[in-house]
Formats: C-alpha cells, sequence, structure tokens
C-alpha cells in the first residue's frame, strides 16, 4: 500500500513544470491596494497564471498584457486598442481597462468576454486617437506581452535580451492624462 | 637498347613512387594519434555557404526568425541576434532597438546557421542534397513541426528564395532577401 502512495506521489510531483514552477515563484506578490481581478499585476507576464499549469488557469488566456504610457515611467494607458492578425489572416481587437491592461480569453475560458485562439506568429497593433504604436516584429509564441516586455536592472544581463514595458507614446509626444476614475491606480511606477 | 632504357625508366619511376609513398605513410603515422578513439584525426571539416554573401542573408533571418521570443534566445541551438532583438554582450551600449546589427552579430549569426547541421549543410552545399532537407528551411516552412509555426509561405517565399541562392552558391539573390524583409 505504501508503495502504491509513493507512486502516486512520485507521479502527481512528475506532473510538474519545474521552470514554469520557477517562473510562477520569481513573481512579485499582489499589490495590497488593488484586488484580485481585471486591475492587478500590471506589467507582470499575465499567462503565466492565466494559462496551462498556472493558478488561474479556469480563466486562460490567449494573449495579455499591459499597455503604458511611455518608457520611462509605467503609468497605464486606458481604452487604447490593441489589434492582432495572427498567421491565418484572422483579427481580434480588445481595449485597455483602467490601468492599461487587456487580455483575450481563451476558448473555454470562465474569463469574461468574445474569445479568440489564434495561430502564431501574430502582429499586433496598438492605437488611441492619433496615436499608433505597431510592433517591428512579430510575436512568434509567446502569450504574455510582459515575457520580453519587460524592464530589467540596469546592467542585468537581461539588459541584452529585453525591450522594456509596451509604452505607446515614446516618440515624445505627450500622453493624455491617466484616468481619472479608475478604482485603482494607474501608476505602477512613477 | 630503347627497350632496356624503358625498363630502367620504369623500374626507376616505380622506386620514386614506392619512395614517396613510405615517405607519406611514415608522416601520417607520425599525425595519428591511437591513443585517441578516432586515431586523433578530427573529421570536423564542413562545407558551408559563402560568409561573406550571408551579411545579405541575415537580415532575413533577424527579421522572420529573432524574436525574443523565438530564436532570439540564448538557449536556441539556431540563436540569432539583431539589433531590435537579442545582442550580443558587449561595452559599447548596444541594447535591443538601439541600434543596428553588428558584423560581429552577423558573424555570430553565420556561425549558428552552418552549426545547426554541419553534415547536412555539407551535403546541399555539394549538392547531394536539396536545400529543404536542412531544417533551417523544413521548420519555418512546416515541412517539420516547428513551435513558432510557419515563419515561411509554403511556396514562393522570397525568404525561401533568398536563402537558398545563398546556400547553392549560385549567387545571392538580393531583391528576394530585400523583399522578405519588407514589412517585417
Amino acid at each position: 500500500m505504501s508503495t502504491r502512495v509513493l507512486f502516486a506521489v512520485v507521479l502527481l510531483a512528475s506532473c510538474g513544470d519545474p521552470v514554469h514552477d520557477a517562473e510562477l515563484a520569481a513573481l512579485p506578490g499582489e499589490n495590497p491596494n488593488v484586488p484580485v481581478g481585471e486591475y492587478h499585476r500590471a506589467g507582470q507576464p499575465c499567462v503565466l497564471c492565466h494559462g496551462p499549469g498556472g493558478p488561474a488557469s479556469d480563466a486562460a488566456f490567449s494573449l495579455a498584457g499591459t499597455i503604458f504610457a511611455q518608457p520611462s515611467s509605467a503609468v497605464g494607458v486606458d481604452n487604447a486598442t490593441v489589434a492582432f492578425t495572427d498567421t491565418t489572416g484572422s483579427t481580434f481587437e480588445v481595449q485597455t481597462d483602467c490601468v492599461g491592461n487587456f487580455f483575450v480569453p481563451r476558448p473555454g475560458s470562465s474569463a469574461p468576454g468574445p474569445t479568440w485562439d489564434p495561430e502564431f506568429p501574430i502582429f499586433v497593433r496598438v492605437f488611441k486617437n492619433g496615436a499608433s504604436k505597431t510592433m517591428q516584429g512579430q510575436i512568434g509564441r509567446e502569450r504574455s506581452c510582459a515575457n520580453c516586455h519587460a524592464d530589467p536592472p540596469p546592467g542585468s544581463p537581461l539588459d541584452f535580451s529585453q525591450v522594456g514595458h509596451v509604452s505607446l507614446y515614446d516618440d515624445g509626444t505627450t500622453p493624455p492624462p491617466a484616468s481619472s476614475n479608475c478604482p485603482v491606480s494607474p501608476v505602477v511606477a512613477p | 637498347m630503347k627497350k632496356r632504357a624503358r625498363i630502367v625508366g620504369a623500374l626507376f619511376a616505380g622506386a620514386i613512387v614506392g619512395a614517396l609513398g613510405s615517405i607519406t605513410t611514415s608522416m601520417t603515422a607520425c599525425l595519428v594519434d591511437f591513443d585517441e578513439p578516432d586515431g586523433g584525426i578530427r573529421a570536423t571539416e564542413i562545407l558551408a555557404p559563402d560568409q561573406g554573401q550571408f551579411a545579405t542573408v541575415s537580415p532575413v533571418l533577424e527579421h522572420r526568425c529573432a524574436t525574443l521570443d523565438c530564436h532570439g534566445q540564448v538557449g536556441r541551438p539556431l540563436r540569432i541576434y539583431s539589433g531590435n532583438g537579442l545582442r550580443l554582450p558587449n561595452d559599447a551600449g548596444d541594447l535591443p532597438g538601439t541600434s543596428a546589427t553588428t558584423t560581429e552579430e552577423v558573424t555570430q549569426n553565420y556561425y549558428a546557421v552552418i552549426g545547426l547541421e554541419p553534415e547536412e549543410m555539407s551535403r546541399v552545399v555539394a549538392g547531394e542534397d536539396p536545400p529543404r532537407s536542412l531544417l533551417l528551411l523544413k521548420k519555418p516552412l512546416l515541412l517539420e513541426s516547428h513551435k513558432g509555426g510557419p515563419a515561411f509561405a509554403p511556396s514562393g517565399d522570397p525568404g525561401e528564395t533568398c536563402i537558398t541562392s545563398w546556400l547553392l552558391g549560385t549567387g545571392v539573390d538580393t531583391a528576394a532577401c530585400t523583399q522578405a524583409i519588407a514589412g517585417f
């Protein structure tokens, strides 16, 4: 009997993905001022949790991220449109919420809104009023913007492989003010 | 008299050939280290396409394959550096999106390409196998499973034309290479 239990434990343990587990463990904790929900964890790799094997896999996303105003600070842009085109020509648009977060629910997901199951590679453009930004390359396979668009500490080896958070206004134009009627602060880093 | 001279000449020539053979054999014997499993002779030389012409081909791989979530990662066997993606560690301040791909990065890209399947690359360059026998083309054309999906159209993609022209050594099709990165 004890052998069977041991076998079951080993079997369960072997189902884990150590890389995924380490990435989850490396995430910063929740901001106590932001309840868990659509506004939380702005700028973090959403699909790490909202994907297969993640603690929020029931509310899985095909794609998700955060749109910030400028590269030097992290203030979310509300009501920006994120427009995707996948390799088959299928298109999908989604709007950011008041902290700049957006997500595209996967089919079968408990997350609200229309679902989309794109085929990679994917092209993406972000726009709001007259401002527009098109990603120069395609998304090859990554479902979370923040896995590549992160802000490593200066001098880190990751400087050579990460491109900073997504920002809509990095051409010197002044961004519109952040949302004033957001339930939480859209300012992640002033 | 003439016949005798011919016989002597033939014997002389045979002696020279024999002597040369002995010298060659003894030289080879000096080079071989029988303590090594392969006799100490490392057959690592491969046939590779032209390195200079690769500078025209590299942008195709940079734009079509080298996003940070695919081959712009240090852990990939086909690791591709680019100005807008993964940068070769440097002290010059070249970070993603801040400057064009450097000559050193193009060289590293060349090494990544020819080192992916060295034996098969040799066969393709020698004309024994077609370019599509290489993973370099099979993967983006989805002739073999590719996690990043199709990077090239199934037929007529200028990216494939560009790379194939380089592999075959027929002169790089620069127009195709330029067309392959338009819009990327």
